[in-house]
């Protein structure tokens, strides 16, 4: 996957997430960042020293940066002493292992290791040279969910403890939200929009981010200074944009409220304990909704629909 | 030749996996090792061209010859024939083992995959020192049976030296083919062996096209087992213009006239290869097997006790028993040490450097893929497929011509084994390169390993099985290669082939016997546990 218009910088014990689907070239800016892979242009800079640019190339092993693989990549014929001390000295070594909580299996080999120590191993043998970024290949695609959950926040707690910058690359918005201070969002080789998790899911630039990091519903409307003239009644908005706009909401952002003489129609209903999903209708349009329980409320019955929160887009925005 | 030609019953289709690979260029210091490694038999091969091209006049003189062509002739209808037999041989094997009810069929399908561990020339011997006047047999009964050489002779054994290829590779297809297949044909109304003919065969075509050439390719490459039987192929003719002329123009003629026909069977077998497309089944399940009626059985177990006997039994019997009658009689064993000794120093040095320098082919071919890597792999593969006896005779013309003193020397003997056999190390090294993930080499470039240390401190560590195992391949094809040895060894230098085929050609045959049934016993059992189980897994 090609690469273009991609920016994105890093600093001081920041967490970020290159965000996006499968073949978007996250993979890639990361190995152009290790050094194992050539940009045609542009240019990479790590601790102010350019690494990569015009006919600048440092090799991997001089740039300082510590990787971990999707697969850790834990050399199979070494200790887990031996994996750690690989670019390290022993005191390194001690420090990283007592960083990730795996002293006591120093003398271990990694195929006697769980996944999760493996991956531990892994962060700690990235961490050991006392690197200036590291980078985290989709680092827990290999993992079950309960596993998931535990290592993203321990993932998190080591490295804001080793204070090291950090970029991780994955196609789970989970992942990019739990785990990163700022979360960048990829497309086709782009970076559309660099923002912290509340910033993306509340503002995000463009219809398709909206539905890349979560759950969301676009319908068309008419923007006036202040609000905007929809199917569904007249909201306000603080957007500069002006006439015909696309208007994004959230399941979560919609209240319905029983009315006998509604806008909107009840079409489905999905119950999942804490809250149910509704499905709305009203002249063709399908919106979602998310609440709690709503008594009295069924398929069939009629609606107002109240909207707490929405994103105006340009008309032809993709 | 030894039977080395297709002891790699095909070169891997293709090296690197599914993982990513490294990308970009590879660096120009393995580029130069690649070049290195095959320069060796390339220099020669390049040289003996120029000289033929150079030698006109006379080179047509030979070329132009109605003896040369009578042997070109001859050499190739004697390949089709070994050809056509081995081919019939192997197909109807693996038929009857996959797809009949014949009791012990597990038992039967290694022992017909066996007899490629005897060297052809091994064969050879025990043929005519069974049948003959001076026979074995008419020594123990009384009665000679006509003697088994010349061309006929010649067919029958380099057939059941051969036909183990076939089988093996078609067997391969055949449990791999969706039995469904068959069986939707059958509902359709076609009877068992029709259905057979109509939808088995068609997608066994090119597994048993790119076997039967190389069937051909060892046939014509063949030393051992034609120059014993005495029949006037190219490469006993080659032997012997090198062996008796002063000009020695018309052996390099002749070695490069086969080479042609090598490659030319060669580039067929690529292209063979390449088509084949048969539907593997979903999920794998027995196909059912025909039950044959008892007059169809009796036919079966004769012919697979023919064959076995024949190719198996026959040989290690009438050793064993030339053996026993040279103990018995007091007669002379001659088991020389020099020739021991020569075999294990020779088939040493050649799988040493043999794994030095398959290093560098196999990280370009499974870490570097592009066009050159491509072009070197072919390269040393073709080394492996071509006569070796060309190839030897190329390197003797170069060698006493610009080599001085390295000419007839142990180091230009293990040099050329080690390059002539690069294939086999090369092979080993991809696969268990392929299995490494480049991960691991690129975490340690992370940690500040140059790409030489990363080599050094993980990849090798990790690859050396496959290394070692590539290596003890060149050792035993070495143990066993015959031209070669013949025409490039140090005065004084002995080996077991060389023992073995010399005394058996003064007709020596008890003499033969002890060196003979050691050399099998040493390349039959890694030759079993490399090449024939690995293959065998149904």
């Amino acid at each position: 996957m090609a690469l273009h218009n991609f920016e994105l910088e890093a600093s001081g014990s920041m967490v970020v997430s290159l965000l996006g689907p499968s073949g978007c070239g996250k993979t890639t800016a990361l190995r152009m960042i290790a050094g194992f892979e050539k940009p045609d242009s542009g240019s990479v800079t790590i601790g102010g020293d350019m690494v990569a640019g015009p006919d600048v190339f440092v090799p991997p092993e001089q740039r300082r940066v510590g990787m971990v693989f999707q697969d850790y990549a834990l050399f199979p014929h070494m200790t887990v002493a031996q994996n750690v001390g690989y670019g390290a000295h022993d005191a390194g070594v001690a420090r990283a292992l007592a960083l990730v909580g795996l002293e006591q299996y120093r003398t271990r080999m990694p195929h006697q290791l769980s996944g999760g120590e493996q991956q531990r191993v892994a962060l700690a043998r990235a961490l050991a040279p006392g690197p200036t970024a590291v980078l985290l290949d989709e680092p827990f695609s290999n993992l079950d969910a309960t596993l998931r959950d535990r290592m993203r926040r321990e993932v998190r707690t080591i490295l804001k403890g080793a204070g090291t910058t950090t970029i991780f690359v994955t196609h789970d918005q989970e992942d990019a939200f739990a785990m990163a201070d700022v979360v960048a969002v990829m497309r086709d080789g782009a970076v559309l929009q660099v923002a912290s998790a509340v910033e993306l899911y509340r503002n995000p630039v463009s219809p398709w981010v909206a539905g890349f990091v979560g759950e969301s519903d676009v319908f068309t409307g008419t923007a006036a200074m202040g609000s905007v003239e929809t199917a569904l009644g007249t909201f306000p908005h603080a957007s500069p944009l002006r006439g015909k706009v696309l208007v994004m909401v959230r399941p979560e952002w919609v209240h319905p409220s029983p009315a006998l003489d509604g806008a909107a129609v009840v079409v489905e209903q999905e119950f999942f304990g804490h809250d149910q999903l509704l499905v709305l209708e009203l002249d063709g349009t399908r919106l979602r909704s998310r609440v709690g329980h709503v008594p009295g409320l069924g398929i069939g019955d009629r609606v107002d629909v109240g909207i707490d929160e929405l994103v105006l887009f340009a008309e032809d925005a993709d | 030749m030894t039977s080395s030609t297709a002891d790699q019953l095909a070169p891997p289709a293709s090296a690197g996996g599914a993982r990513r690979d490294n990308t970009g260029a590879a660096p120009t210091w393995l580029v130069v090792a690649g070049i290195l490694v095959v320069l060796p038999a390339l220099i020669p091969v390049l040289a003996l061209l120029l000289r033929v091209v150079g030698a006109s006049d006379a080179a047509w003189a030979t070329l132009a010859s109605a003896r040369t062509v009578q042997l070109l002739l001859r050499s190739i209808f004697f390949a089709f024939v070994v050809t056509t037999a081995a081919t019939s041989l192997g197909v109807t094997a693996a038929w009857i083992t996959t797809r009949t009810d014949i009791r012990y069929s597990r038992t039967w399908s290694t022992l017909l995959a066996l007899p490629l561990v005897i060297p052809s020339y091994v064969l050879a011997l025990s043929f005519t020192s069974f049948a003959g006047p001076r026979g074995l047999f008419a020594d123990m009964v009384g009665i000679g049976l006509p003697s088994i050489t010349g061309f006929w002779g010649a067919a029958v054994v380099l057939a059941l030296a051969t036909y183990p290829y076939v089988y093996l590779v078609v067997r391969a297809t055949i449990v791999r083919i969706d039995p469904s297949l068959e069986e939707a044909a059958r509902g359709l109304g076609s009877g068992a062996t029709e259905a057979f003919r109509r939808i088995t065969l068609p997608q066994l075509r090119p597994s048993i096209a790119a076997s039967a050439l190389l069937v051909a390719l060892y046939t014509l490459s063949d030393f051992g087992a034609v120059s014993l039987m005495r029949v006037d192929v190219f490469t006993r003719v080659i032997y012997a213009q090198y062996q008796g002329r002063i000009d020695r123009t018309p052996a390099a003629v002749l070695s490069l006239m086969l080479m042609l026909i090598a490659v030319t069977i060669l580039w067929g077998e690529s292209r063979s290869r390449g088509r084949s497309v048969y539907f593997a089944a979903q999920t794998p399940r027995p196909p059912t097997r025909l039950s044959l009626t008892t007059r169809q059985r009796v036919t079966t177990y004769f012919f697979l006790s023919i064959t076995v006997g024949l190719g198996l039994a026959l040989p290690v019997m009438v050793l064993g028993a030339w053996l026993l009658r040279g103990l018995v009689t007091g007669g002379v064993i001659d088991m020389r040490w020099g020739a021991v000794l020569g075999s294990l120093s020779g088939s040493v040095a050649a799988g040493l450097l043999a794994m030095v320098a398959a290093v560098p082919v196999a990280v370009l071919a499974v870490r570097h893929h592009g066009r050159f890597s491509r072009v070197l792999r072919t390269t040393v593969y073709a080394i492996f497929s071509l006569p070796h006896i060309a190839v030897a005779l190329a390197v003797v013309f170069f060698a006493s011509r610009y080599l001085g003193g390295l000419y007839q020397s142990f180091l230009l003997l293990a040099l050329v084994y080690s390059t002539l056999f690069l294939a086999q190390a090369s092979g080993a090294t991809e696969a268990a390169l392929t299995q490494i993930n480049p991960n691991l080499e690129e975490a340690a470039r992370g940690l500040g390993d140059n790409r030489l240390n990363a080599f050094r401190r993980i990849t090798l560590p990790l690859i050396l099985r496959g290394l070692m195992a590539g290596g003890a391949l060149v050792f035993l094809t070495t143990m066993k290669e015959l031209p070669a040895t013949l025409l490039l060894r140090p005065t004084g230098f002995d080996t077991l082939a060389v023992r073995i085929w010399s005394t058996a050609n003064e007709l020596f045959y008890a003499r033969a016997a002890a060196p003979a049934l050691l050399l099998l016993i040493v390349s039959a059992v890694p030759m079993y546990y490399l090449i024939i189980r690995p293959r065998h897994q149904t």
